[in-house]
């Protein structure tokens, strides 16, 4: 009796064991989320509203941290590397960094492409009416960090809707420009600090307004 | 109770085996990457052992053969066996979420290089190519060298890595604005070479006529390249690629493709290795997301690169 006792503790304790070493293997070999956290991860951003908010009231808001672009015009003439360290941004690390300017002027020349404004003297400048793309308008400001976001492709579909936004929104106020009008403007330009150029450059305008005749006589006092 | 002793002993090594090393030991660094098949990822694996072997570390290199399962062993292993961290390219951006997760759970840091994951609290930090940046630039050149009008087909790359719509969406973003061009095939051929020529050979054969191909990577240039070669069709159809590799580069310099897109695997790699070298010293405060910038190099700046990056002065 003793003896088939011991047997089937011992067959008792082996399947025990058993037992212990089978969950730990299928404890190991599964993984576990809460439904929540999973739900939390994909929520998606509202990429719509993020591009409107940044177009239509960061940007607004952040104008006076902008560069003018006669300023800019001065800085990279004395000291390019200066310039880009004061008024650049880029996400990543390369040659090529983005300005995000404010500048007033009288059109000189327009087509289906592009408007050209000049300020006094100084080169004109040309600012894009049919092709935005690119990443200048995202990245010039500084305002939008890549860590924000869960994926990359996110952080580049919010490029391509801020670009339509302009498209959409933005570049139709240029419609009626003609040679002789004045104008003001916000803009994103990207510059090779290899290569500087910035009467190469095109500007994608994130602003674009009709100047008054008092808005431009106080515009040529602060161009001065 | 023999018996007992081996169960209890079974048990002893299911528990002890994930031990970490110790403090006085050399400190290893599992470098886990999703193809040993492509020179790129070769380059990118080597590069980055070679700099943490500088730092002081012993290093030891997984290939997961583009497959997540897989990809889950190396990582569970490394786990098992106390590596201390974990450079990591992973096979899918959505799939490699969870092994990335187990790492870090287990305190081991992971520095994701080039590929990237859909989180930015699963690795420590994820070093990445620009490539959307880079394709808007391709895009630009390539709208310019068809001269905005013909059909063109493009070859895509994996479809669940990020890679390949980073690049795609990219390229899109600036030729999509020029209704003449219009793109007659779209197909993947899952960044291999051998997949691209395949999937070329039948485009070929429903648009002859077509002038150029974008490809999201320079095996799959060369890959479209040599159909283009076997139709006769390699005067017609200007081909752009994207990695820098060394085929690559010596096909653009003698015209066989258009173009690529410079990435820098020695830079990502060095990188990461650094970030883990810091992490071991104490940092815990690295950018999530780092972004390294694209050359696109053409036949007009080719004499200043050399395969997957810059000539030195």
């Amino acid at each position: 009796m003793a003896k088939k006792l011991s047997n089937m503790m011992k067959r008792g304790l082996k399947y025990i064991f058993m037992a212990l070493i089978g969950a730990t293997l299928i404890y190991h070999s599964v993984y576990f989320k809460s439904l929540q956290r999973v739900k939390a991860s994909v929520k998606e951003l509202n990429i719509d509203s993020y591009a409107k908010n940044y177009l239509f009231k960061l940007i607004p808001n952040a104008k006076s941290e902008f560069v003018d672009i006669t300023l800019l015009r001065r800085a990279l003439v004395e000291n390019a590397s200066q310039a880009f360290a004061s008024y650049s941004h880029a996400v990543s690390d390369g040659d090529l960094r983005y300005f995000m300017v404010t500048g007033a002027g009288v059109v000189v020349q327009t087509d289906s492409d592009y408007i050209w404004s000049r300020s006094d003297t100084k080169p004109a400048v040309k600012l894009a009416t049919k092709y935005i793309y690119g990443t200048a308008a995202r990245d010039a400001a500084g305002l939008i960090a890549v860590d924000s976001f869960d994926n990359t492709m996110v952080f580049n579909e919010l490029s391509e809707k801020i670009n339509e936004l302009v498209r959409k929104e933005i570049v139709p106020i240029s419609e009626n420009f003609k040679p002789g009008d004045s104008l003001r403007f916000t803009g994103a330009l990207g510059l090779s600090t290899k290569a500087p150029q910035l009467t190469e450059a095109t500007i994608i305008p994130l602003q674009l307004e009709r100047l008054e005749a008092n808005d431009k006589k106080d515009q040529d006092v602060r161009d001065r | 109770m023999n018996h007992l002793k081996v169960w209890a002993l079974l048990l002893l090594l299911c528990f002890g085996c994930g031990g970490r090393n110790k403090d006085n030991q050399k400190k290893q660094i599992a470098i886990v990457v999703s193809t040993l098949n492509n020179p790129w990822f070769v380059f990118l694996a080597e590069s980055a052992a070679e700099k943490a072997q500088a730092l002081g570390y012993t290093t030891k290199i997984f290939d997961s053969q583009n497959n997540t399962a897989l990809e889950t062993d190396h990582l569970e292993n490394a786990i098992a066996a106390g590596f201390d961290a974990i450079l990591f390219n992973p096979t899918d951006a959505e799939g490699s979420v969870v092994n990335a997760t187990k790492a870090m759970e287990a305190n081991i840091p992971v520095f994701c290089m080039d590929r990237e994951i859909n989180s930015r609290s699963a690795a420590t930090s994820q070093i990445l190519s620009d490539s959307y940046a880079a394709c808007v630039q391709l895009g630009e050149l390539f709208a310019n060298d068809l001269e905005r009008r013909g059909n063109y087909a493009e070859i895509l790359g994996i479809v669940s890595d990020n890679n390949t719509w980073n690049r795609s969406k990219g390229f899109h973003s600036v030729v999509d604005n020029f209704p003449n061009l219009k793109m007659v095939a779209q197909q993947s051929a899952d960044f291999d070479r051998n997949k691209a020529m395949e999937v070329m050979e039948s485009i070929l054969q429903g648009h002859p006529d077509i002038k150029g191909v974008f490809c999201g990577n320079d095996a799959m240039a060369m890959g479209a390249y040599q159909a283009t070669v076997a139709a006769g069709k390699q005067d017609q159809i200007k081909i752009y690629g994207f990695d820098g590799a060394e085929d690559a580069v010596h096909a653009v310099a003698d015209g066989r493709i258009q173009a690529t897109a410079m990435q820098f695997p020695k830079v990502i790699a060095e990188k990461a290795a650094k970030f883990a070298d810091a992490y071991f010293k104490g940092e815990r405060t690295f950018r999530k997301k780092l972004p390294i910038a694209v050359d696109v190099v053409t036949q007009e700046n080719i004499n200043q690169y050399i395969a997957y990056g810059k000539k030195t002065k």
